[in-house]
C-alpha cells in the first residue's frame, strides 16, 4: 500500500494491530513521514467534528429575481438625469462629438492610433446574448471621448436603444449616449466623455426603452470596472 | 466548478451568472448552516434568500484579500442568522416550568452561530471537491462506514475507494493551506 494510503488508513483507524504498530514505528523513525501524518490529522479531525446538518443534502430554494444593483438605480429611487439631456451638457456633447468626429477623421486619414487609452474589456451581463462583448477605449485627443466596440450583441429592437453609462453609486449614474446595434450584432460608437472616467467605478451598457424616462432601466448587458 | 477568482470578478461587475454559480456552489452549505443555527427550516429558507440578495448587493465591494468568497458568504449568513434570532418573539413561558434563567440560556441562540461558524469551514471546502470524492467522505464521516463497507455499498473497488479518500483528504489539506494563506 502507498504511504499516503497507510497514513489515511491509520488516521481513520482502519489498520489492524500489526499494520498500526508498523506505521507508528515508522513515525518514530522517519521525521518526514511523521510530519505528513501530523499534517493530515487535523483534516480528519475537522471532518469528524463537522455538524451532521453539513452532510445532509437539502433542497436549496432557487434564487429570487435579482433587483438592480445599488449602483444601477432602482425605479423607486430619485432618477439620475441623463447628462446628455441637460442643455448645457448637450451643447458640450455636441462640441465633443464634433471633436471626436475630427479625431476619427484624423485616424481615418492617417492619424494612427495615438491618443487611445488602454482597452477596457466589458463582460456580458443578464439578458445579453451569450457572445456579447465590448471593448472601450478612452480617446484622449480633443475634449475627450469614449470609443466603444461591441460585438455579438442582440440587434436593437424597435423603440429600444442601447445606452452607455458611467456608474458609481445609487445617485451617480451618467448617461454618455445611446446607440443602435445593426443586424450584424456589431458596431462602433464614440460618445463624449464630459467627466473623468476614474471618478466612476463602472462603464455600463444597458437596454433602454424609448419612453422618455431618463433613469437607468436596470437591464444592464455589458459592464466593466473602470479600474482593473 | 467556477473558481473563486472568476466568481469574484463576476460579482465585482454585477454579473447575475456569477451569483448563480456561487449559489450553486455554496447554497447548500449556507442553507444547512442556517437550518442548524435557526432550528427552523422555513425561517432558514427565508434567511437564505436574504443572504444571497445581500451577497448580490455587496458583491461589487467584496475584497478577496480579507478571506475566501465562501467564508465571506458564511459571515453574511451568520450575521443574518443573528439578526433573525434577535428579532424572534419569545414564546410565552410556563411559570411552573424550568427557571427563566435556564430557558433563557437554552433560547439564547445569538451566540451559537458565532461558535458554529468555524466548524463550517470544512463544509465550504467539501463543496469544492469532485462529487465522487465528496460522496466517499460523506459515507465515511457522516454514515460512519469503513472504506470496505463503502466499497460493498457502492460497488466501487476498494482500491478506488481508498484512492478517492487519499485524494479528497489531500485536496482538503491543500485548500486549508490556501485559506490560511500557506
Amino acid at each position: 500500500m502507498s504511504h499516503e494510503g497507510d497514513i489515511v488508513d491509520y488516521l481513520l483507524g482502519e489498520l489492524g494491530p500489526g499494520d498500526r504498530a508498523r506505521v507508528e514505528r515508522r513515525m518514530g523513525e522517519d521525521e518526514a513521514f511523521r510530519a505528513e501524518v501530523e499534517r493530515m490529522r487535523p483534516v480528519v479531525a475537522e471532518l469528524e467534528a463537522l455538524p451532521a446538518e453539513a452532510w445532509e443534502a437539502a433542497d436549496v430554494p432557487p434564487l429570487l429575481p435579482l433587483p438592480p444593483l445599488p449602483f444601477a438605480p432602482e425605479p423607486s429611487r430619485p432618477r439620475p438625469r441623463r447628462a446628455w439631456l441637460r442643455p448645457s451638457v448637450a451643447i458640450a456633447a455636441c462640441v465633443a462629438l464634433v471633436a471626436v468626429g475630427v479625431a476619427i477623421g484624423a485616424l481615418a486619414f492617417g492619424g494612427g492610433g495615438g491618443g487611445d487609452g488602454p482597452a477596457i474589456e466589458l463582460a456580458r451581463l443578464g439578458e445579453a446574448a451569450p457572445s456579447a462583448h465590448g471593448v472601450a477605449h478612452v480617446v484622449s485627443s480633443g475634449d475627450g471621448a469614449l470609443r466603444l466596440d461591441v460585438s455579438g450583441m442582440r440587434p436593437s429592437e424597435p423603440r429600444q436603444l442601447y445606452t452607455v453609462w458611467l456608474l458609481d453609486g445609487p445617485e451617480r449614474a451618467v448617461a454618455l449616449g445611446s446607440f443602435r446595434v445593426p443586424g450584424s450584432g456589431a458596431t462602433e460608437v464614440t460618445v463624449p466623455l464630459p467627466v473623468r472616467l476614474a471618478d466612476f467605478r463602472f462603464i455600463d451598457v444597458s437596454i433602454e426603452p424609448e419612453d422618455g424616462d431618463p433613469a437607468h432601466s436596470g437591464r444592464s448587458v455589458l459592464r466593466a470596472a473602470t479600474a482593473t | 466548478m467556477t473558481g473563486d477568482r472568476d466568481l469574484t470578478a463576476g460579482l465585482h461587475r454585477g454579473d447575475p451568472d456569477a451569483l448563480a454559480d456561487l449559489h450553486r456552489a455554496y447554497g447548500g452549505t449556507v442553507l444547512a448552516y442556517l437550518r442548524s443555527a435557526l432550528r427552523d427550516p422555513a425561517a432558514a429558507e427565508d434567511v437564505h434568500q436574504d443572504v444571497f440578495l445581500e451577497v448580490w448587493r455587496r458583491g461589487p465591494a467584496y475584497d478577496p484579500d480579507r478571506g475566501s468568497i465562501g467564508t465571506w458568504v458564511m459571515l453574511i449568513a451568520r450575521s443574518r442568522a443573528i439578526d433573525h434570532l434577535r428579532k424572534r418573539v419569545p414564546e410565552p413561558r410556563d411559570p411552573f416550568g424550568p427557571s427563566v434563567a435556564a430557558v433563557s440560556e437554552r433560547e439564547d441562540h445569538s451566540a451559537a452561530p458565532d461558535l458554529l461558524i468555524e466548524r463550517w469551514r470544512m463544509a465550504l471546502l467539501l463543496a469544492r471537491l469532485p462529487e465522487e470524492q465528496a460522496m466517499i467522505l460523506r459515507m465515511r464521516f457522516h454514515e460512519e462506514l469503513t472504506q470496505t463497507e463503502i466499497a460493498e455499498r457502492t460497488g466501487i473497488a476498494l482500491g478506488t475507494v481508498k484512492t478517492y479518500m487519499v485524494r479528497a483528504l489531500a485536496r482538503l489539506r491543500d485548500l486549508i493551506d490556501e485559506e490560511d494563506g500557506g
